[in-house]
């Protein structure tokens, strides 16, 4: 059988005997699992023990790319990476743009697979079948950025996933970025790649292409999506903005958080007034990068044109970029020296160089925001003190992000070591304050459905596998969106291919059970991985299931329906979540923050937990939302886990007995 | 046969897709390939930020890579008759 799309390899790595080979990859596994994502879970569950300590050469970094990787079908240059993070100690499987996936399949491979542990510091550098594990002592120490820099005039054209110091020093919260500009795993990635004393990973422009079964098809569709890109209504905000400037655009009426997820503040309409000053500086202040295939572009560098900064440049991720603005504290841009016009490019420099500091090192910028929030609220309330964190006063300022984010990269004394592994370190330190802590799973939490309702994006961080992820949950429609009606969910829903059945159960004429909607955006997220498809809104609306089942079918030659297409989306998220099972993850661990039950305090009001369209929800409601979450998945309630009976249902027979089992 | 077109480039619009190295290696290899395409796009080595746009000497302008590009990086000129 000849199977179209795909590279045909896996390639193994181990560093611990330098050793180097390739294998086919099995026809069989593309048609159970797509390709991607699934395929990554099936060799995480074979390849890496339940039990790994995440910085054993035990454990394995598992890189994968879908089918439409490498070709023309546009917004297709994700990768993914599975392995056991340290944040949490969960089996994650990450995704990221940018144009690893598509050079690592110029090369010919699929997927890669990473094992064991260097002597020294090495870094990866693969071409064709010319694959090296090189020295990498001069670039120990540099910072992610520097790393990428000095890699690239070595070996461009490539694209590069390098590790600053955070991912050496092993901090459990460290996030990667792919050619400086995609984020990929958080939960501590780089971390994992300097437990095996991996400094990057280099992709080299290879030699090979990619044939697909039936280009003239696929053109076809490809231009029919891209024409729907290209038309679209906000698309020339977008490539001129950024996803920092519209996002920018339509969030100064929103609030943000401060003391700790206890209090909510709008911007007095002076400070609107600087937000929107800072929003234009922004946009006209970038330039549009964009992932491999993608018209949609929202990566950038940011150069500072005007005033005494001008010439200051970044490059980073836009959301980072804008962090401070959008969902977080205040506290970067609370110290700045300038007034009047120069203090919208003051807030710019400070936004970007905080970004910077944060990308440099390798630090979760989320993660990173929610436990400084909470260390400072613990030492205001007095349940930390000067002594425990080495002489430091904590304040909600720059001086402390700076100080903070410095001891944590480089685990600077006993505060910086409690520090670098996270929230859960803190809270294992004081022996309490496990309901203080913002974040599931030691991943801080996101969005804050106090203020937003409990929308898809919302829950789904509680049941992400991996910890708090919203992505899961948005997938085209995202609940960000505030304040939908029923009828457009019923929309999105449809062009997903949900099956009737299951749209008659979730919806109301005024409402929907979110529990319930989750289990089939985890699904098609979980499809859109497996091609390789990106799911940021302005991409994947261009889509609907149809489409996609086509383009696979135009691509690899074998045949996809919307109906398939979903199924193998919920086979690999059922993998996923046997593989977290296995590890010893469950329904005790699907557990929102503590401080969504307790209320968020604003001038005006004080904000408690809703639904999506603003009715109270209770502790014992959210767990109702849970129970039907499972009971939609087919799952076993009180363990929250797939039963044997659903295993075989999906044709997951091989996992059956595991489950039952941990089902005992 | 020449090209009754120019490819007008600027490197300033150009976003990193790839899309006409894409597109031209499909047209003339029929498959999808970065290295057999007769435009290379590279990261330009005076500034980390920026892209630089190159022909190699086997391309005849037929215009594709410009046709998709989605960021008007390259434009189809029509050629003046003299």
């Amino acid at each position: 059988m000849e199977v179209f799309g795909f590279a045909g390899s896996i390639l193994y790595i181990d560093l611990t005997a330098g050793a180097i080979r390739k294998e086919p990859l099995d026809p069989e596994l593309i048609k159970k699992f797509i390709g991607g994502w699934g395929i990554n879970h099936k060799l995480a569950y074979d390849l890496i023990p339940p039990e790994v300590d995440p910085y054993s050469p035990d454990n394995k970094i598992i890189l994968g790319v879908g089918p439409f990787v490498g070709t023309t079908v546009p917004g297709s240059s994700k990768i993914f990476v599975t392995s056991k993070f340290p944040v949490g100690g969960a089996f994650t499987g990450a995704s990221g743009g940018g144009a690893l996936g598509i050079m690592l399949k110029s090369s010919g491979y699929d997927h890669v697979v990473i094992s064991g542990q260097a002597e020294k510091p090495v870094y990866l550098n693969i071409c064709d079948d010319d694959v090296k594990i090189l020295d990498a002592a001069d670039l120990w120490g540099m910072d992610a950025v520097e790393t990428a820099s000095e890699l690239r005039r070595r070996h461009d054209p490539c694209s590069i996933l390098p590790i600053g110091q955070a991912g050496e020093n092993l901090v459990k919260f460290s996030v990667g970025q792919i050619d400086n500009s995609g984020t990929l795993g958080q939960g501590g990635l780089p971390s994992v790649m300097g437990s095996k004393r991996v400094k990057a990973i280099v992709a080299l422009q290879g030699t090979k292409g990619v044939k697909v079964a039936d280009r003239r098809r696929l053109n076809k569709l490809v231009g029919e999506v891209t024409k729907r890109m290209m038309s679209w209504h906000g698309r020339n905000h977008l490539i001129a903005g950024g996803l920092g400037g519209s996002f920018l655009a339509s969030r100064g009426d929103w609030p943000v958080s401060a003391k700790n997820m206890t209090e909510l503040k709008f911007r007095t309409p002076e400070e609107l007034e600087q937000y929107t000053n800072f929003a234009r500086t922004y946009s006209k202040s970038r330039k549009t990068l964009a992932c491999p295939s993608c018209p949609m572009g929202d990566k950038e560098i940011v150069k500072i044109r005007e005033g005494r900064y001008a010439g200051t440049e970044f490059q980073g991720n836009s959301i980072c970029s804008i962090s401070g603005e959008v969902a977080f504290s205040q506290a970067v841009v609370q110290d700045m020296p300038e007034e009047g016009a120069e203090r919208a490019i003051g807030r710019l420099k400070r936004e970007l160089e905080y970004a910077d500091m944060l990308d440099r090192y390798g630090i979760d910028f989320i993660t990173f925001d929610r436990l400084m929030s909470l260390v400072v609220y613990l030492y205001e309330q007095g349940m930390l003190t000067r002594e425990d964190t080495g002489g430091i006063e904590l304040k909600e300022n720059w001086e402390t992000a700076e100080k903070l984010a410095q001891m944590i990269a480089y685990r600077k004394g006993r505060f910086g070591e409690v520090l670098a592994d996270g929230i859960p370190g803190v809270v294992r330190m004081l022996g309490k304050g496990e309901d203080l802590g913002y974040h599931i799973k030691g991943v801080g939490n996101f969005y804050e459905p106090r203020f937003t309702g409990m929308g898809t994006m919302e829950f789904a961080s509680i049941t992400s596998p991996r910890g708090s992820q919203y992505i899961t949950g948005s997938n085209g429609a995202p609940s960000y969106n505030l304040k939908w009606r029923v009828e457009q969910w019923v929309k999105e829903s449809q062009k997903r291919a949900f099956p009737d059945e299951a749209i008659q159960r979730i919806f109301s004429s005024s409402s929907f059970n979110v529990g319930r909607l989750v289990k089939w955006t985890e699904d098609w997220y979980s499809a859109l991985n497996s091609v390789s498809l990106c799911c940021r809104y302005f991409v994947i609306m261009a889509y609907n299931a149809t489409t996609i089942a086509a383009l696979y079918e135009a691509v690899t030659g074998l045949d996809m329906s919307e109906v398939d297409l979903l199924r193998a989306g919920e086979r690999a998220w059922n993998l996923y979540k046997v593989l977290n099972a296995r590890a010893g993850f469950g329904r005790k661990d699907d557990k929102p923050p503590e401080a969504w039950f307790r209320p968020c305090k604003s001038r005006e009001k004080d904000y408690s937990l809703t639904d999506y369209y603003g009715n109270p929800l209770s502790r014992a409601d959210v767990e109702k939302l849970l129970d039907d979450y499972y009971d939609e998945r087919g799952w076993d309630k009180e363990r929250g886990i797939p039963t044997p009976d659903k295993l075989d249902e999906l044709g997951l027979e091989d996992y059956r007995t595991d489950a039952a089992q941990l089902l005992l | 046969m020449k090209s009754k077109f120019d490819i007008v480039v600027d490197a300033a619009k150009c976003c990193g897709c790839l899309v006409c190295q894409l597109r031209c290696s499909d047209r003339f290899e029929k498959e999808f390939n970065l290295s057999k395409a007769k435009i290379r796009i590279r990261r330009s080595t005076k500034n980390e930020s920026y892209y630089s746009i190159a022909f190699t000497e086997e391309c005849d302008a037929c215009g594709i890579c410009a046709r998709h590009c989605p960021y008007e990086a390259l434009i189809l000129e029509k050629r003046e008759v003299a």
